[in-house]
């Protein structure tokens, strides 16, 4: 058992260390490879094109239902799996790789454990590099020790396996695009670890497989009535379609701030 | 009413589950990211090993001396045994901040609630040597002055000097408009360097009297506790979790940052062999705090 944990940690450790080798040598590389980490456009635009493409697509009367189900289903379970991912993360303290250079210690069982390190070359551009550089000066945001599982990963693989399970072509585009540039980019840059990546990636795909075993089989009432309501709406339908895919290309940033919001409002009401 | 479809009710019950995740009793999470690779860390005491939640530190002569603030207690600890309690609550003794030991073994130390100047005499005996009818309304830093006064920063920005017959006299007036001394030390020719936790800043004030600030304006600095030793000078920042060291020639450079429970880094001190002792106060009110020594490698 001991051995196959080495043996893992050494496979997650290569591979990271193979994509970190892409960043460090060119300004514009770096920057090239930091843009999906800010712009949603990049991170996942393409894979908010190919959900559309893949509601709009056209068929016969039970393929655009069995395609369009698949959709909301998959719109359930990516709205879902942000506070699912973000409770688990904040229950451990694993550091981000760019960290694991420093000597990390954590505390586990009353004990201050040392983190395995990992070499790791920061990028020319983009947000690590400030971050690598603000690690100088002592600043790490809190986030920065929640990175297991990455909720990158689980929101745009069960995003894109939504998407596949609704049409293959436009699912392994999605696919593609989510795996080498979504969190390609994260892995290379060293806010992820392949095991992050992994652990994300399968737990994404674990909810949105719930929620078809939950809405997709056995009783379809719900989502029969919701496509009879988007039948008669379809302007509006297609409205709210933009608007919830927006946010889950922007990652849920507007409903995690709106929650914080919330948060900061109620503790504010009771203090 | 609730519809009776199947989905929603497994919704519901995912809903119920998440709600009990979220409310769960979370355990005490804290990391220590060390910067300076010369350091290893670990935790040498904790509230189950006799503290509550320690603040101001000072190692003198083998022994590690606390300010205990959240027991309400000075304490006194020899590596690798259960602290021994110097003076306590019935002492009159609330919030003990920070502490020094002069060369007669004498333990000055300050109370940010109870105010004034406080000594435990060779003797044990508690007791508070100045009231806070003399200004010492809310005392914080403490340093022993090369004369053999002792010079206390108090909360509202001044800086008392209470000579060794009990005298007291201002050091510093609020025309050196430091706002808060939380802490204060003296360097080896008579330096006083100023931490100010409330104007981010780091002071110092020669023999001579003149006041420069060293450190001002800079983002993610608000240094809370100093401890000087070797040439340098060793700084909390309770705001940020950071452990730096300072020189005129270095600079600031941190040493480490501590995440999580362990952000709340106040007091510091260093031995005898060169190892930095901190204390963390995990949870002040719950009484819950840890002492974490950084060896040099």
């Amino acid at each position: 058992m001991g051995f196959l944990v080495i043996w893992l940690y050494a496979i997650n450790d290569a591979v990271f260390q193979a994509a970190n080798a892409l960043v460090g040598w060119s300004w514009t590389l770096d920057a090239l490879i930091a843009l999906p980490l800010t712009s949603p456009m990049v991170k996942a635009g393409p894979i908010g094109a190919c959900l559309f493409y893949v509601w709009w697509l056209k068929g016969s009367d039970t393929e655009v239902e069995r395609r369009r189900s698949l959709i909301l289903i998959t719109l359930i379970a990516v709205f879902l799996i942000a506070p699912i991912t973000k409770i688990m993360s904040t229950d451990a303290t694993v550091p981000r790789p760019y960290l694991l250079a420093e000597t990390v210690y954590v505390l586990d069982g009353g004990e201050l454990v040392a983190s395995r390190q990992l070499a790791y070359r920061p990028p020319l551009a983009g947000d690590m590099e400030a971050r690598s550089s603000a690690l100088r000066r002592g600043q790490i945001i809190p986030n920065d020790m929640a990175s297991f599982p990455s909720d990158h990963a689980a929101l745009f693989i069960a995003l894109a396996a939504g998407i596949f399970l609704a049409s293959r072509w436009a699912g392994l585009f999605a696919l593609a695009w989510a795996i080498i540039v979504t969190l390609g980019s994260r892995m290379a840059v060293g806010m992820h670890s392949p095991f992050d990546i992994l652990a994300g990636g399968a737990f994404g795909v674990a909810i949105l497989l719930a929620c078809r075993l939950a809405f997709g089989m056995g009783d379809r009432r719900l989502l029969r009535s919701v496509l009879a309501w988007v039948g008669r709406h379809e302007a509006l339908a297609a409205a709210l379609l933009f608007i919830s895919v927006l946010e889950v290309i922007s990652s849920m940033a507007t409903s995690q701030r709106l929650v914080e919001l919330m948060r900061y409002f109620i503790s504010g009401a009771m203090a | 009413m609730i519809p009776s479809f199947t989905p929603l009710r497994s919704l519901l019950w995912l809903a119920l589950a998440l709600a009990a995740a979220s409310c769960g009793e979370r355990g005490e999470q804290g990391a220590v990211v060390i910067l300076d690779h010369a350091y290893t860390a670990e935790i040498v005491a904790t509230q189950d090993n006799g503290f509550a939640s320690p603040d101001g530190l000072n190692w003198h002569r083998g022994m590690l001396y606390v300010a205990d603030e959240g027991g309400s207690a000075v304490r006194r600890w020899t590596p690798g045994r259960r602290p021994e309690t110097l003076a306590d609550k019935s002492a009159g003794i609330a919030s003990p901040e920070d502490l020094v030991i002069d060369a007669r073994g004498s333990i000055f130390f300050t109370d940010d609630t109870a105010g004034g100047l406080w000594r435990i005499d060779r003797g044990g005996q508690a007791a508070r040597i100045v009231g806070p009818e003399s200004g010492l309304v809310s005392t914080e830093g403490i340093a022993l002055a090369p004369d053999g006064s002792v010079l206390v920063g108090e909360a509202m920005g001044r800086v008392f000097r209470v000579d060794p017959q009990g005298g007291v006299s201002e050091f510093l007036g609020t025309a050196a408009a430091i706002r808060k001394p939380e802490s204060i030390v003296f360097d080896e020719r008579g330096n006083l360097y100023i931490a100010d936790n409330r104007d981010d800043t780091l002071s110092l004030v020669t023999p001579a009297g003149s006041i420069f600030r060293l450190i001002e304006g800079r983002s993610g600095f608000s240094p809370e506790t100093l401890a000087y030793a070797d040439g340098a000078l060793f700084i909390t920042d309770s705001h940020h979790g950071n452990l730096y060291r300072y020189t005129r020639r270095t600079g600031l450079e941190t040493i480490a940052v501590f995440m999580g429970d362990f952000n709340n880094v106040n007091g510091v001190t260093i031995d005898d062999a060169g190892a930095i002792y901190v204390s963390i106060q995990a949870d002040l009110a719950n009484r819950r705090g840890y002492l974490v020594k950084l060896t040099p490698r």
